[in-house]
């Protein structure tokens, strides 16, 4: 008669957790496997939606605030900006997106709201700041501690940003959209863990990644990541012959093309 | 007629090459032989090496040199643009940065882009072949700027963002992700 030791108990134990989280991972990690895997409930939507914005550096801020003109303020009532610690220059790009898009709305006149007010015809918008994930001139060993430490402040900016949402109090973001930063990989990251553990449902924060313009024939380092990890709902790049490279190499690694995103 | 040339050579490493090739007395007859009347250089660190070959003859074209200027580039590329009865056409000259590279197009002025070859990371120089091939700017190296500034006043250029009344940028790609359709715009309203 076989006994059941502690040993065999505790392989099977093992082996169901790891199967679980497989399974688990293999469920909310988006768009490899064909995109719009988890649509939401609502479609199509009717109601507003709340879009979450990742500022970095200089000359990715530069490029979201060009990328970002058309963005209607009356669709996405609530928009929330992720900026680094001490990046003022990406703060007060956050209220020069927003005049742009808030001056489309005609109807509101020609003031801009500022941050944490409601307003009726554009909504709101907010922004939370997380610790960066890498210092200028940081030496590569201490790299791991800050981004660690980067990552952190991405859960509790995603946890804060359910539970200002004036859409739905307590509610995940519906869309993350980042382009190069490092602390876009770590947002993206801090999403997907939520997603694992059931915090967030799966079709919350559709995560759409945007290669930098200045790319033409290699991805940035966050690009890389992202796209052979196949974090994102949504790779896109901005010059086709990048696009073509990338997408005759491997076919489970493909990205999208719409033409140059800025202007 | 007022024409200005402004050369950048961007905000975080220095390209001395390009300041020394811009103030050479190649570039400056090559620009008095195009009429310019203003040499325009933003500089970074480079202040007092600008000093020290500043040119004794500068053939009549008026010479100014700064360092940064932290709310952009915006005024002095606009002094490049032609005004009716002002001043004619100019021309910049950039480091291949994408940012600088942008917003010279989007004021669709003329420009020629010297990629700082020093740099390790070399995705900035593929950025202006391609543009180069695109037609939409000139590429040169340091070396031969007199012959491309000659070059870019001279070809017909393809205009940067012909603007249509189509919203662009991420909003389309955005809203379909969401499962905003089209028709739900008028219902917002």
């Amino acid at each position: 008669m076989a006994e059941i030791s502690a040993l065999r108990l505790l392989v099977a134990a093992i082996i169901v957790a790891v199967t679980t989280a497989f399974l688990r991972l293999f469920y909310i990690l988006p768009a490899t496997w064909g995109s719009h895997k988890h649509p939401h409930p609502e479609y199509p939507r009717t109601t507003p939606a709340h879009m979450v914005v990742v500022l970095g550096s200089g000359g990715h801020t530069a490029e979201m605030q060009s990328i970002m003109r058309d963005i209607d303020p009356r669709k996405y009532m609530h928009r929330t900006y992720i900026v680094s610690s001490g990046d003022d220059f990406s703060s007060s790009k956050a209220f020069e997106i927003e005049r742009k898009i808030q001056s489309k709305c005609t109807e509101r006149g020609s003031t801009t709201t500022i941050k944490g007010k409601n307003d009726l015809v554009v909504g709101f918008w907010d922004i939370k700041v997380v610790p960066r994930a890498r210092k200028i001139h940081q030496p590569l060993y201490t790299t791991m501690f800050s981004s660690a430490w980067c990552l952190m402040g991405c859960f509790r900016a995603l946890v804060e940003t359910a539970r200002d949402s004036t859409i739905s109090p307590g509610e995940y973001p519906d869309i993350i959209i980042t382009n190069g930063p490092a602390t876009a990989v770590m947002v993206i990251l801090a999403s997907l863990v939520l997603k694992f553990l059931g915090v967030a449902p799966a079709w919350s924060m559709n995560s759409v990644y945007v290669e930098s313009w200045a790319r033409i024939k290699t991805l940035s380092l966050s690009g890389k990541v992202l796209l052979n990890l196949g974090l994102c709902d949504q790779f896109i790049v901005q010059w086709e012959i990048l696009a073509k490279a990338i997408n005759g190499r491997s076919r489970w690694k493909q990205v999208e093309w719409h033409g140059f995103l800025v202007e | 007629m007022h024409r200005e040339i402004f050369v950048t050579t961007g905000a975080t490493a220095d390209f001395q090459d390009l300041l020394a090739n811009a103030v050479s007395n190649e570039t400056l007859q090559a620009l008095s032989d195009l009429s310019f009347t203003h040499l325009t250089i933003q500089g970074g660190k480079l202040g007092d090496y600008f000093q020290e070959i500043k040119p004794e003859n500068t053939r009549g074209i008026n010479i100014r040199f700064f360092d940064f200027n932290k709310n952009g580039l915006q005024q002095e590329m606009k002094a490049c643009q032609a005004r009716e009865g002002v001043s004619e056409e100019g021309l910049v000259v950039c480091h291949a940065g994408a940012g600088t590279i942008l917003d010279a197009m989007r004021l669709g002025l003329p420009l020629v882009v010297v990629p700082n070859v020093s740099l390790l990371d070399n995705h900035q120089e593929e950025l202006a072949d391609e543009l180069e091939r695109q037609g939409y700017v000139v590429k040169s190296d340091t070396k031969d700027l007199a012959a491309a500034i000659k070059k870019s006043t001279q070809i017909s250029r393809k205009t940067w963002g012909t603007s249509t009344n189509e919203r662009g940028g991420i909003a389309p790609i955005a809203d379909k992700l969401i499962g905003y359709e089209e028709e739900v715009k008028g219902r917002l309203d």
